[in-house]
């Protein structure tokens, strides 16, 4: 049951994992970062979890996010969230970390990293968001560019014959993670669902049982000029064409 | 008390795990590789973490998570693999994460030789990262000096939440000597180091006010600048309290040599030679060469000394600057150089010397 504020209107409830000092948060309005934390919140609600988090955040626009929650933070440099969470985790095996970075932080700068925890199977959960482009820096081209996509540093847009075609993330992770991990892309088309594999994932941790990745994707209306309706659409549709959404790994469940 | 014979790598990495280190990453680079190894076979044997990492980069962001986390944590490697560290060690000293990191230095620029070096000190002393802080850094000039400086450095990076240096050329890293090494803090004394670091992030249930925020940045200019001014008056402090710096026969000398590390010690024999002819010749050894030893130089007595020898393996000098500023012209300043891993002769600085006396 929830209560009814001013007029008579339905608060959104808000996550009691998110530190209300810091809200409304620092995203640009329309910006998928805040929906993506927001089912992060939930699901760390639902699993009953704040007190053992430990969020990393990367540079990126992700950074924006260092005191989105109320619990332990750290600032990495950008790419490098995955190993701090990494040293983190294997220092203090009881807290759950949490490595949240953008795709440029996590399929360019940061891919030796990425790659490597999830071959180790490092028990740590990546959320990373997809959102075509390097949001903090402009708009620059990003290795999750869709062809033709015009950015700041694509101009004439992505031309793969020159640049290659848009990293596909979660099927690079499944393709190198040892049994245990689990591996899903989802979106903010679909955040329900998103918190559900957000939600798996930090499970995954929980359980020990391996490597966590989740892509989400998302949406940079500021970079890419994009009013409600096309940002929507470009979500909705050019990028889930290209970027299937749905689970990748599932750890069998344990015997008996 | 037990003397042992270990070699110096090795005994870096025994002296930080009695020190109370728990955590090391790293990645291969010789010649500094006994490090790790010995890390990979000692730190299971005691409830700590080896991760090789799958690269210098993501070493020192390990450590780097691992020391925000309360943990004492160590990385090492050898010249280019410490260029490579740079950015973290940067992060580390802006967030103020106390955590030790050796580079056994070797020939360079570049990927330069495996052989021993003396190439790194303008890094290690006075940019090892981006954004101008400082960090102790201490240079050993024997396997056991190296020994007591490891488990030395673990109490300065935790009383000033800093990183801190061993500056330890190839040749003290790869040499074998009898040591005595410290006795090892009990798993009591560990837990209790890990628990008074209120700061770390370890999950705040332990104390919500004081949510675990390890920040290398901040939004804010005025609290930047101030970070950055406490961060001065730490190193000013430095060249107060924690020089530290050793007199070799230099009370009547005329001509005083200055040099650290291996470099120290082949002058050191050559000092006694020119002594046993009755030849008035000594040394200067810093022993930190950040904070340097300026006074020391400094204060000498210029009436008496007639030149200054600058003893070091790297081609063009790099500590010659540091010397300069405290000789402030007062009397000439020599150089004996050797570089790209060719190990310093006793018979050049003897002829060095020669040319002065
Ligand atoms: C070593 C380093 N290189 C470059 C930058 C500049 N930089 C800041 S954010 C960013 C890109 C962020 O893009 P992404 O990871 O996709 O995150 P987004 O902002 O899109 O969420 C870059 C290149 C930096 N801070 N550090
Ligand atoms: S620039 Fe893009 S990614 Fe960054 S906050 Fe704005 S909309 Fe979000
Ligand atoms: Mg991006």
């Amino acid at each position: 049951m929830q209560e009814l504020k001013e007029n008579n209107v339905l608060q959104p409830a808000i996550p009691r994992s998110w530190n209300e000092e810091t809200k409304p948060h620092k995203f640009c309005p329309g910006c998928g970062h805040g929906i993506i934390l927001k089912a992060l919140g939930e699901a760390i609600d639902e699993l009953g979890i704040i007190d053992q988090v430990v969020f990393g955040c990367d540079i990126g626009c992700s950074l924006l996010s260092w005191d989105f929650f109320a619990c332990d933070s750290v600032q990495t440099h950008h790419g490098r969230t995955t190993p701090t969470i990494t040293g983190m985790k294997r220092a203090n095996s009881d807290i759950v970390g949490i490595a949240y970075m953008g795709d440029g932080g996590g399929y360019a700068i940061g891919s030796q990293h990425l790659f490597n925890a999830a071959v180790r199977n490092e028990r740590i959960t990546v959320i990373l968001c997809n959102n075509c482009n390097y949001g903090m820096t402009g708009g620059q081209m990003a290795p999750t560019t869709l062809p033709g996509m015009k950015t700041e540093t694509s101009p004439y847009g992505r031309d793969v014959n020159e640049t290659g075609y848009p990293t596909k993330g979660p099927e690079m992770v499944a393709a190198v993670a040892p049994e245990g991990a689990y591996v899903a892309r989802g979106s903010i088309a679909n955040v329900r669902q998103l918190k559900g594999f957000i939600k798996k994932a930090l499970e995954n941790q929980l359980a020990g049982s391996g490597f966590s990745f989740v892509e989400c994707l998302s949406s940079c209306p500021t970079n890419w000029r994009t009013n409600a309706k096309q940002t929507w659409e470009f979500v909705e549709k050019d990028m889930a064409e290209y970027f299937k959404v749905g689970e990748l790994r599932i750890p069998q469940a344990k015997e008996g | 008390m037990k003397r042992v014979f270990m070699k110096g790598c090795e005994a870096i990495a025994e002296a930080a795990v009695r020190a109370g280190c728990r955590f090391f990453a790293g990645y291969p680079i010789t010649p500094q590789n006994e490090i790790p190894e010995y890390f990979s076979r000692r730190l299971p044997e005691v409830g700590g973490v080896f991760i090789q990492g799958e690269s210098e980069v993501a070493s020192i962001s390990m450590v780097y998570g691992a020391a925000s986390a309360g943990t004492r944590s160590m990385t090492s490697s050898s010249s280019p693999g410490i260029s490579l560290k740079s950015e973290g060690i940067s992060y580390c000293a802006a967030a103020r994460i106390p955590m030790v990191y050796a580079n056994i230095s070797r020939g360079g620029p570049g990927v330069g030789s495996i052989q021993p070096a003396q190439m790194d000190y303008m890094q290690a002393t006075k940019a090892s990262g981006n954004g101008g802080f400082k960090m102790m850094v201490l240079a050993p000039s024997t396997v056991q000096e190296a020994v007591d400086m490891t488990f030395a450095a673990f109490d300065y990076a935790d009383r000033d939440r800093n990183p801190v240096l061993i500056l330890c050329d190839g040749v003290i890293g790869t040499m074998m000597e009898p040591v005595v090494l410290p006795e090892m803090k009990s798993d009591e004394e560990v837990a209790a180091i890990k628990n008074s670091k209120k700061w770390a992030a370890i999950g705040h249930k332990v104390d919500y006010a004081n949510r675990g925020w390890i920040q290398p940045g901040n939004w804010s200019t005025a609290i930047m600048q101030q970070g950055n001014e406490e961060a001065a008056v730490m190193y000013e402090n430095w060249q107060k309290n924690d020089v530290q710096v050793e007199h070799y026969q230099v009370e009547d000398a005329e001509l005083v040599m200055v040099a650290y590390g291996i470099s120290a010690r082949i002058a050191k024999t050559v000092v006694d030679k020119y002594r046993a002819d009755g030849k008035k010749v000594g040394l200067i050894r810093p022993i930190t060469v950040y904070p340097f030893p300026y006074k020391a130089i400094e204060n000498l007595n210029y009436n008496q000394v007639k030149a200054i020898l600058d003893v070091e393996m790297s081609i063009p000098a790099q500590m010659l600057e540091d010397v300069s500023l405290a000789v402030k012209g007062r009397c000439p300043i020599e150089t004996c150089l050797c570089s790209g891993g060719n190990l310093m002769k006793k018979e050049q600085v003897m002829d060095a010397v020669a040319k002065l006396i």
